[in-house]
C-alpha cells in the first residue's frame, strides 16, 4: 500500500497509559499492515531516542516474533546500543557499505547497500522539534541512514529521497501528548504511509501538513493523498513544533551560506578561465605570425 | 613489501596510452625496462615512462624483472610468453592470450613448469561498473540469468594504433572477434560462470580487410541463458554490456566506466522507486588490472581471470573460426 496509488491513506491513532501500546499490534495486524516476510527491519529514528520508542519497538519485536516465528528481525538503530537487542534475538546491522545512485531532488547520493536487498521495512521514530523542519518525525528517521553516509544535501531534500527509495512498510510514530511532560498520556500514529503518518502527527502539532519543508518536498514530486484517519483522533500535542521564525531564520543562513559557497566556486572557475586567455592569445598570435610567413 | 619489478613487452599503442600509464600509477610497481622490436622507438618510450632500460629482445628482461606485461600483435604472445615464463618471469599478457587453444596449453605448460605465473589482461573485467555488475550476478540480485548482450566497436579507421597488424590474419590471428569480441565472450563467460555449450557465428568482412570486421556470436550456456554479443570494426555500437536474470537486469557502460543501471525485484530500492542509475567510484581498469595481477603474484592467490575461464574463451573462438570455415567450404 503506498501514497502514490492509493485515493486515501489511512493512519491508525491510538493512546495510553502505559510504554507498551497494548493491543496496538493486533489491530495492525487485523489491517493488513504486518504481513508476514522472511525478513524485516526494524529502524529506529536516532532523534531523541526515549524509552517509548525502546518499548514499542520491543513489544512490536515480540508480537512478530510469537506471530511470525519464522521472519528474521533486524535491527537498525543507530544510537542504541545493539547488545539491548540481541538478548531478544534480534540481529544488528551496521552502517554497511554505500552504492552512489543518481537522485532526483539530490543529482546524486549514497545509499545504503541493505537497500538493494529484499526486506519489510518498519520505522519506529520519536516525534520531535526540528530547527529546520519544524517538526521531525518518520521522515526524518528514514533519512537518517543517508545523513550517516555523508549526504552533504538539505534535510527536505534527503527526506524526499529516503521517502523515494526506501519507504517503510510501516510507520510508526510515538511521543508523549505534552513533549515536556514524560508522565503525560502516550500516544502512536501508524500507518503503511510516511507521509500519512507524518501529516496526521503535525496536523495534532498544530501546523497544516502543506507548510511542513519535508511534507512541501514531497508534494513537489507527487500527488499526496488525503488522509483517512482510523481509530480516536490524536489528542493535540504540545511542544511538537519549533518556532516557524527559528526555522525561517535557519532557512535563510543555509540559504546565504549557500549563495556564498556558489560564489566562491565561481569565483575560482572565473579566475582559472582569465588564466587561459594570455596563453590563448599568444598561440593565436603566434598561429597567425606562421601563416603569415 | 618488495615492489614488483616489471618490463613491457611491446610499445605500440595500448601500452603507451593506458598500462604504462598505468604502471605509473600503481604503488608497489617499478617499471624497469620497455622492449620493442623498434629500437629506437623502445628508447623513447623508456625515457618517456622513466624506464631504466630498452631491449629490441624480450629475452633481455630474463633475470631484469619480477614480472613482464605483453602488448604485442597476437601471433607473437605464446611464443614471448612461453620464454619468459620458463625462465621465471611472472606474465601478464594481453588479450587474447593466443589465437589458438593449443597455444594457450602451451602458454599454461609453460608456466607450469617454470614455477610461475600467467594471466590474461581481460581489462574491462577491472571496469569498476563491471565488477559490480559481476558481483550483482554472484550475489543473486537478478535471479536466474537468462540473457547476456553485449556489443563493442566501432569505425577503425577513427582509433588510436601504432602499427596496422589487426587487417592482417597473419598477425592478428583474427579479426574483430579476437580483437574486440574477445572482451565481450570473456565477460559473458565470466558472469555465466561456466563454458558455452553451443556457439553460433555469423560475420562479415570489409573491403582491405584479411579479417572479420563485423560478427555476431550467440552462446547457448549449459544454465539455458543465451549470450548475443556483437563486435565492429565498422560500425559504432553501443558499447554496452546487459545481463538479464528471471529478477531483473543491469547494463553497464563498456566505456563509461563509472555507470551501471540496474532492475532488480529483489531490490528494495528498485521495488519503491524503479530502475537505479548507480555510480560506481574506482581506479582505472588498468590500474586496477596491474594492481590485481602484482598482488596475486606476490600472495600466490588465484588470479580473477582463471585458466578455465580463458580456455572457455579461447574454444569460443576456434569454434567461431571453424564455423566460419564450414561455411567458406
Amino acid at each position: 500500500m503506498s501514497t502514490r496509488r492509493d485515493d486515501t491513506t489511512p493512519v491508525l491513532t491510538w493512546h495510553g497509559a502505559a510504554d507498551e501500546p497494548a493491543g496496538l499490534w493486533e489491530r495492525v495486524s487485523g489491517l493488513s499492515w504486518l504481513a508476514e516476510s522472511p525478513r524485516v527491519v526494524l529502524q529506529i529514528g536516532a532523534r531523541d531516542r526515549s524509552p517509548l520508542v525502546v518499548a514499542t519497538a520491543g513489544s512490536l519485536v515480540r508480537f512478530l516474533q510469537e506471530r511470525h516465528p519464522q521472519a528474521r528481525i533486524e535491527l537498525l538503530d543507530p544510537e542504541g546500543r545493539y547488545a539491548d537487542w540481541t538478548a531478544q534475538g534480534v540481529l544488528p546491522i551496521g552502517d554497511g557499505e554505500s552504492i552512489q545512485v543518481s537522485g532526483i531532488a539530490a543529482a546524486e547520493l549514497a545509499i545504503p547497500r541493505l537497500w538493494f536487498e529484499a526486506f519489510t521495512l518498519i520505522t519506529i521514530a520519536h516525534c520531535v522539534p526540528c530547527p529546520r523542519s519544524r517538526l521531525a518525525g518518520i521522515l526524518e528517521a528514514q533519512a537518517e541512514p543517508l545523513r550517516r553516509l555523508r549526504n552533504r544535501h538539505d534535510a527536505a531534500v534527503l527526506a524526499y529521497e529516503a521517502h523515494r527509495l526506501a519507504p517503510s512498510d510501516l510507520a510508526v510514530a510515538c511521543g508523549t501528548t505534552r513533549r515536556s511532560d514524560r508522565h503525560s498520556d502516550r500516544w502512536w500514529a501508524v500507518g503503511p504511509s510516511d507521509v500519512g503518518v507524518e501529516s496526521v502527527v503535525a496536523a495534532a502539532a498544530g501546523v497544516s501538513p502543506v507548510r511542513l519543508p519535508v511534507l512541501r518536498a514531497v508534494a513537489r514530486h507527487e500527488r499526496v493523498a488525503a488522509l483517512e484517519p482510523l481509530g480516536e483522533s490524536l489528542p493535540a500535542l504540545d511542544g511538537y513544533l519549533a518556532p516557524a521564525w527559528h526555522v525561517s531564520a535557519n532557512a535563510a543562513r543555509e540559504h546565504i551560506a549557500g549563495a556564498a559557497r556558489g560564489a566562491l566556486r565561481d569565483a575560482v572557475v572565473v579566475r582559472r578561465n582569465l588564466g587561459k586567455i594570455p596563453g590563448f592569445v599568444r598561440r593565436k598570435l603566434a598561429s597567425r605570425a606562421r601563416g603569415a610567413a | 613489501m618488495k615492489r614488483t619489478r616489471i618490463g613491457v613487452v611491446g610499445c605500440g599503442a595500448i601500452a603507451t596510452l593506458y598500462q604504462l600509464p598505468a604502471l605509473r600509477r600503481v604503488a608497489d610497481v617499478e617499471l624497469v625496462a620497455v622492449v620493442d622490436t623498434d629500437a629506437a622507438w623502445a628508447a623513447t618510450v623508456a625515457r618517456r615512462f622513466e624506464a631504466r632500460e630498452s631491449f629490441a629482445d624480450p629475452a633481455a628482461l630474463v633475470g631484469r624483472v619480477d614480472a613482464a606485461l605483453i602488448a604485442t600483435p597476437n601471433h607473437t604472445h605464446a611464443d614471448i610468453a612461453c620464454a619468459l615464463l620458463g625462465a621465471g618471469v611472472h606474465v601478464l599478457c594481453e588479450k587474447p592470450l593466443a589465437t589458438t587453444r593449443s597455444e594457450v596449453e602451451r602458454m599454461l605448460d609453460a608456466a607450469a613448469h617454470g614455477g610461475t605465473r600467467l594471466m590474461a589482461a581481460h581489462c574491462l573485467r577491472f571496469s569498476p561498473n563491471l565488477a559490480m555488475l559481476e558481483q550483482v550476478v554472484t550475489d543473486g540480485w537478478l535471479g536466474e540469468l537468462t540473457a547476456i548482450s553485449g556489443a563493442i566497436g566501432g569505425p577503425y579507421d577513427t582509433s588510436a594504433r601504432r602499427t596496422d597488424f589487426r587487417r592482417q590474419k597473419r598477425l592478428a590471428g583474427g579479426g574483430v572477434l579476437v580483437d574486440l569480441g574477445v572482451h565481450i565472450v570473456d565477460l559473458a563467460v565470466w558472469m555465466a560462470g561456466a563454458a558455452p555449450a553451443a556457439v553460433t557465428y555469423d560475420d562479415s568482412t570489409a573491403p582491405g580487410w584479411e579479417v572479420e570486421t563485423d560478427v555476431e556470436v550467440v552462446l547457448d550456456f549449459p544454465n539455458s541463458s543465451r549470450a548475443t554479443l556483437n563486435a565492429s570494426f565498422t560500425h559504432a555500437l553501443d558499447a554496452s554490456f546487459t545481463v538479464r536474470g528471471r529478477d531483473g537486469w543491469a547494463t553497464a557502460s563498456l566505456y563509461r566506466p563509472t555507470d551501471l543501471t540496474l532492475f532488480s525485484n529483489r531490490a528494495r530500492v528498485c521495488r519503491a522507486a524503479g530502475v537505479q542509475q548507480i555510480h560506481v567510484p574506482g581506479a582505472s581498469m588498468y590500474d586496477r588490472q596491474i594492481g590485481h595481477f602484482c598482488a596475486r603474484v606476490r600472495s600466490g592467490e588465484e588470479f580473477c581471470v582463471r585458466a578455465g575461464e580463458v580456455r572457455a574463451v579461447i574454444d569460443v573462438i576456434e569454434r567461431c573460426y571453424r564455423q566460419r570455415e564450414a561455411d567458406a567450404a
